[in-house]
């Protein structure tokens, strides 16, 4: 089998796979069964078998025709083939950016909002390729400053205040004036 | 009538207030930027708008949101027609017509095309909407269990049927979206589910957590993977609107009521929201109109069509989120998700105990609608500036927003957990090509779906022939068939129309 066909199966492989295995662990809710009621597992078995009936379908599919990607109602009404981007794609870049929004979950209840924001904006602009470091460093304290009085003072949504002696800083931001 | 008329004119009395016109001046002021910026997609933006309606009052963030709504399928025509960058796959065709005709030296006129256009098809879809909803509200009061269950599915069906790409994907799209929607705690027994012995998940996950990960985080990281890679931009300086003239505008005068009568149309079909309507619009116009030999080669026909019928879609796609709470379109989707995190259930019961906030929402969208295409013919220049600013900053604006979404839903950091994983598969979706809009409507109808199917469930013990035999529930179930047929009709008939 030859890579590019194996690439365009392997997602329909992986969700047959965890269908299956979905449809075994919903037979283990546990329950009180009542005469002539269905039970908890049938509504979510219907959209796992549903899963695996589609990947099925797609899987034989593309293993006849050899992978070529299916179009649909949409596409007749193109009056351009919409063709695939011939633009450079960088996954580093996505890995970088996910792993940047995990440090952020990671660092917000321990350095609070206000200085956690602030820290990710730069560091995501700077992982987005701008350089600009004044607009860069700038541009997030605006923000970090704009969204703490918006979110925190206005708007009262509760936002993680980060541990000692972080959360002098998320307090600062209490201390100015409400609207209301 | 009578009623219907002195309840819109009590709605415009209210739109009126402050608070009101504020925010219906911010949401379409915020609606056409995100149309102009190719990085904020329409769904997105009503998305990201959605933390801060948390503590409106639900009247005021309703405007913001359809203002945002309605603005956004016109601002995006301003940057397609003058740098060829669609802001939203919406104005995907406004390239075809509008742009070339900006190349011929005309601009201002394309720009003048756009906003009658966007101004005709609005009007058009408001009227629609008032004459509408109310008459299938009370229809709707009829429907049982049964034909809740058949309608939601008809929905969601109609979702997965109208798209780009293969039906296959997007079934498995809708079912995800469902059995997401299907963790935490069964209606029925009280039993968990999926839960994987976490706390977290006992509560279920958030619809809002879905929409948010899977449209924003998903596509924010689907940009950061061409490193925000945009096209230079030419001078803006010439940006102006012209307006047409009565004689022109009495030339297409046909084709301008026919192209908004099937966004309205489109509109109403829940599934179908303002991109398949530019674009059906456009094909036909294409395929049976009188200057269809012309079309791509910068005629009004070929701006007015797909605008007209973007703009004229809302209406529709809010008749039955309004009447049946059944959202048609991503946009729909999230305004629902607006609605309910006030208490509100949209559906036949919303004009009996809403009344006052349903007719001030209709009034704001014709008062709306002026002051788009005020705000579209005086400020278009200050409009496309945000151009000017870099990607990567907009983006991570964007993230955070996306972050305090999050936070602000159960005032928990799991969720900021989940809605980075659900970003990640939505770039994940996006690159594999499975659409995402199936996903979070099957989140946020799974719930309703389930709750119509176990109630017809018990009370018709079990017999699943009734969605067929009652009378309303048998002819939606036809009209679904219909639509999940169309693709394959659709194919026939190309393969025919090739062979002769």
């Amino acid at each position: 089998m030859d890579k590019a066909l194996f690439r365009s199966i392997a997602p329909y492989m992986v969700g047959l796979a965890v269908a299956a295995a979905l449809y075994i662990y919903s037979g283990t809710f546990e329950y009180t069964s009542r005469p002539g009621a269905l039970g908890p597992e049938v509504w979510p078995r219907l959209a796992i078998l549903l899963i695996a009936a589609s990947c099925l379908f797609e899987l034989t599919r593309r293993l006849i025709i050899g992978g070529k990607e299916a179009t649909g109602f949409m596409e007749a009404f193109d009056r351009e083939p919409q063709t695939e981007q011939a633009q450079p794609v960088y996954p580093r870049l996505v890995i970088g950016g996910v792993v940047l929004m995990a440090f952020y979950a990671v660092l917000v209840p321990i350095l609070g909002f206000i200085l956690a924001t602030f820290l990710f904006l730069a560091a995501f602009m700077y992982v987005g390729g701008y350089r600009a470091h004044g607009t860069v460093w700038g541009a997030s304290a605006a923000v970090t400053i704009f969204c703490g009085i918006l979110f925190l003072r206005i708007a009262y949504v509760s936002l993680p205040r980060g541990i000692e002696p972080f959360d002098r800083l998320t307090d600062a931001f209490f201390a100015i004036p409400s609207l209301w | 009538m009578i009623d219907i008329v002195s309840q819109l004119a009590a709605g415009f009395v209210h739109c009126l207030t402050p608070l009101n016109m504020a925010m219906l001046l911010i949401g379409i002021v915020i609606g056409l930027l995100i149309g102009v910026l190719p990085g904020l997609t329409l769904v997105m933006g009503v998305t990201l708008a959605l933390p801060f309606t948390y503590k409106m009052d639900v009247t005021a963030s309703i405007v913001l949101l359809t203002a945002m709504y309605v603005s956004g399928t016109y601002g995006g025509a301003f940057t397609a027609i003058l740098f060829r960058i669609p802001g939203e796959p919406i104005d995907v065709p406004m390239l075809w017509d509008g742009y070339t005709m900006g190349r011929k030296g005309r601009p201002a006129k394309a720009l003048g095309w756009t906003l009658v256009a966007a101004l005709g098809g609005g009007l058009l879809s408001a009227v629609v909407m008032v004459a509408l909803t109310q008459p299938l509200a009370r229809f709707a009061l009829r429907f049982s269990s049964p034909e809740y269950f058949v309608i939601v599915m008809f929905g969601l069906l109609s979702v997965v049927a109208i798209g780009r790409g293969s039906l296959a994907n997007a079934f498995i799209s809708m079912s995800v979206g469902i059995l997401i929607s299907s963790v935490g705690v069964d209606p029925v027994y009280g039993t968990y589910r999926f839960t994987f012995g976490s706390p977290i998940l006992a509560d279920g996950i958030e619809f809002l957590v879905v929409m948010v990960g899977a449209y924003g985080v998903g596509e924010v990281l689907t940009r950061l993977e061409t490193g925000f890679a945009t096209k230079p931009l030419d001078k803006i300086s010439n940006a102006r609107t012209e307006l047409p003239t009565l004689k022109e505008l009495k030339e297409i005068k046909g084709m301008f009521l026919r192209s908004s009568v099937i966004g309205d149309l489109i509109g109403l079909l829940p599934g179908a929201g303002a991109t398949i309507a530019s674009f059906v619009s456009y094909g036909i116009e294409a395929r049976f109109g009188k200057r269809r030999d012309q079309m791509g080669t910068g005629v009004a026909e070929g701006i007015v069509a797909p605008q007209s019928a973007a703009t004229a879609s809302v209406g529709g796609a809010m008749v039955h989120l309004l009447a049946l709470g059944i959202p048609g379109s991503g946009a729909t989707a999230v305004i629902l998700g607006a609605f309910m995190m006030h208490g509100i259930q949209p559906g036949p019961q919303v004009l009996v105990k809403s009344a006052d906030m349903v007719y001030t929402v209709f009034a704001s969208l014709f008062l709306g609608l002026a002051v788009m295409c005020a705000i579209g013919y005086f400020a278009i220049r200050p409009l496309v500036k945000i151009l000017d600013f870099p990607e990567a900053v907009v983006s991570a604006y964007v993230l955070i927003l996306c972050f305090i979404g999050a936070l602000s839903i159960r005032n928990n950091v799991t969720d900021l957990w989940l809605i980075i994983g659900f970003g990640v598969l939505g770039y994940g979706f996006e690159r594999l090509k499975f659409p995402i809009s199936p996903l979070v409507l099957g989140a946020i109808l799974g719930p309703i779906a389930e709750e119509a199917f176990m109630n017809t469930m018990i009370s018709f013990s079990n017999d699943w022939t009734v969605f067929f035999t009652r009378p309303i529930s048998g002819t939606i179930v036809a009209l679904t068939v219909i639509v999940l047929l169309l693709p394959f009709v659709q194919r026939l008939m190309r393969g025919r129309l090739a062979r002769t």
